[in-house]
């Protein structure tokens, strides 16, 4: 192992992490209870019991986690919230440029992809998407939970938005989750989500123009200064 | 089509109500369920105005969209043409609450299930007629099997002033001059269409599209070599 290599950078703190598994957790329960609706043979697998509990289960994390995560992102890590909203609103030609360019990189082609900032303009637009999709499943979402007061034909438009929205997002989430976990030019991205560092190489590679505004003041050294990353390296 | 057919006379009818109680007890139902519902429209020119009463229920549609929308195949169309709900299957979604073009369906929220007229199929299996029919104090109900051209609802349907719901099994003799009110036929709602013919199969083939550019996206990478992340 390099030397380079010992030392990473911080990319979350716990508390980004922490919103981010809960809401990773929230989408897979939502869309493996609520699709058992759209599915219907998966539906039938749970039968109408099953459907019960799933339904039980789809309100339950329906309506706490947005809470939760709000609460987290909003109460014990405000500015780094700032940063990443800041962040994904704001967009220039190298972004365009950098979407270009992706698919060659998704599919293992050699490719020079512009310099990006904290957020590549791909996590820019997971994170749009999972923002604005996230606000339309919890408004459509309590429109269904108290649909008696609404006319069937609003509701007509919620069932569309709602099932809309959820096979938008999984369709997203897949290829969000491969990209973390299975694609070999950006797995390391993970670890910044779990130890929340990635390896220096990975800052730099991935995140050029992030990597230079933070890399002295976000420097750790494995093996020294951060504990838990022993394990990791073991 | 269906085997069965109703027809209201609503010349005959004094809505009295004794058709929504007399289902209420036949059926079990708590006093704020009501299968059978009353739409009041005013007629004539000031000061000879009367109230008509048009009950409506379940129509039996030829296609029903309750029964596309239905996630569990609770609600389905039986041999004979009746829709009819199994509620060991139906999980109180209220899809086809939101998918009647009749407004014929009620959540009963102490069972937690989804409720509507079914021609009272209980009785008339046994050969007994619909409990509002039965009740009906002005004989303004009729019921009966469509395809006996003898029988006596086939005789009033053949009858000129009878209008048909189009698309179900409903038929109504509507007061002369009436021309509002009655329930519209059967056309799908649209959303019913962009539900099961559009978003599902479009988002099921965008998440298809994705695990298979995820899949191909593995292939390539470990074809091409890639470039190595540090491991
Ligand atoms: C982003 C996460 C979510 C996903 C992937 C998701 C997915 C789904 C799906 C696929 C359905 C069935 C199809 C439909 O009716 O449109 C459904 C139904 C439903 N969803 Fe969600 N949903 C999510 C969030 C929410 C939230 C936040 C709430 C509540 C605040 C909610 C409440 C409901 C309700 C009440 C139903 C009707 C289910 C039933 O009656 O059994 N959903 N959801």
């Amino acid at each position: 192992m390099s030397k380079k290599g010992n030392v990473r950078i911080k990319r979350f703190n716990l508390a980004e992490r922490v919103a981010h598994w809960s809401q990773a957790f929230a989408f897979v329960v939502l869309f493996l209870t609520g699709s058992a609706l759209i599915f219907r043979g998966y539906g039938a697998l749970l039968g109408a019991e099953g459907l019960r509990i799933a339904g039980m289960i789809h309100r339950i994390i329906g309506v706490s986690f947005p809470i939760i995560i709000l609460a987290i992102l909003l109460l014990l890590t405000p500015k780094t919230t700032k940063e990443w909203l800041r962040s994904v609103f704001s967009w220039n030609m190298s972004d365009i440029k950098f979407l270009a360019l992706f698919p060659k990189e998704f599919f293992g082609l050699k490719v020079k992809l512009p310099a990006q900032g904290k957020f590549n303009a791909g996590e820019k637009i997971n994170s749009l998407i999972t923002i604005f999709g996230s606000m339309l499943m919890v408004i459509t979402g309590w429109m269904l939970i108290l649909q008696d007061r609404f006319s069937p034909s609003v509701i007509a438009w919620v069932h569309l938005l709602h099932a809309s929205g959820a096979l938008l997002m999984g369709a997203v989430i897949i290829a969000h989750a491969y990209l973390a976990l299975g694609h070999p030019g950006s797995r390391e991205a993970i670890n910044g989500m779990i130890s929340g560092t990635v390896s220096e190489k990975f800052a730099k590679e991935h995140h050029e123009l992030w990597y230079n505004e933070v890399k002295d003041t976000n420097r750790v050294v494995v093996g020294e200064e951060v504990q838990d990353l022993k394990e990791r390296e073991a | 089509m269906s085997k069965y057919a109703m027809l209201i006379d609503v010349n005959e009818c004094i809505g009295c109500y004794a058709c929504r109680v007399a289902c209420q007890t036949t059926n079990d139902l708590p006093s704020d369920i009501s299968r059978i519902k009353f739409m009041e429209k005013e007629k004539g020119t000031f000061p000879e105005t009367e109230i008509v009463v048009l009950p409506t229920q379940c129509m039996h549609c030829d296609e029903p969209a309750c029964v596309d929308v239905c996630p569990t195949g609770a609600s389905f169309k039986n041999e004979d043409g009746l829709v009819l709900i199994d509620y060991d299957k139906c999980i109180g979604c209220k899809y086809c609450i939101t998918a009647c073009p009749y407004d014929a369906r009620t959540f009963n929220t102490s069972t937690g299930k989804v409720d509507k007229c079914n021609f009272c199929a209980p009785r008339v299996q046994r050969g007994m007629q619909p409990a509002c029919v039965e009740a009906c104090v002005n004989d303004a109900r009729f019921f009966g099997e469509v395809d006996d051209s003898n029988s006596p609802i086939s005789k009033l349907i053949a009858e000129a002033d009878t209008a048909k719901v189009g698309g179900t099994s409903f038929y109504y003799k509507l007061p002369e001059g009436w021309d509002e009110s009655l329930p519209e036929d059967a056309i799908k709602p649209a959303y019913v269409k962009n539900l099961t013919e559009r978003v599902h199969p479009a988002g099921k083939a965008l998440l298809g599209l994705s695990a298979g550019a995820v899949a191909a996206s593995y292939v390539m990478t470990r074809v091409n070599g890639g470039h190595e992340d540090e491991e």
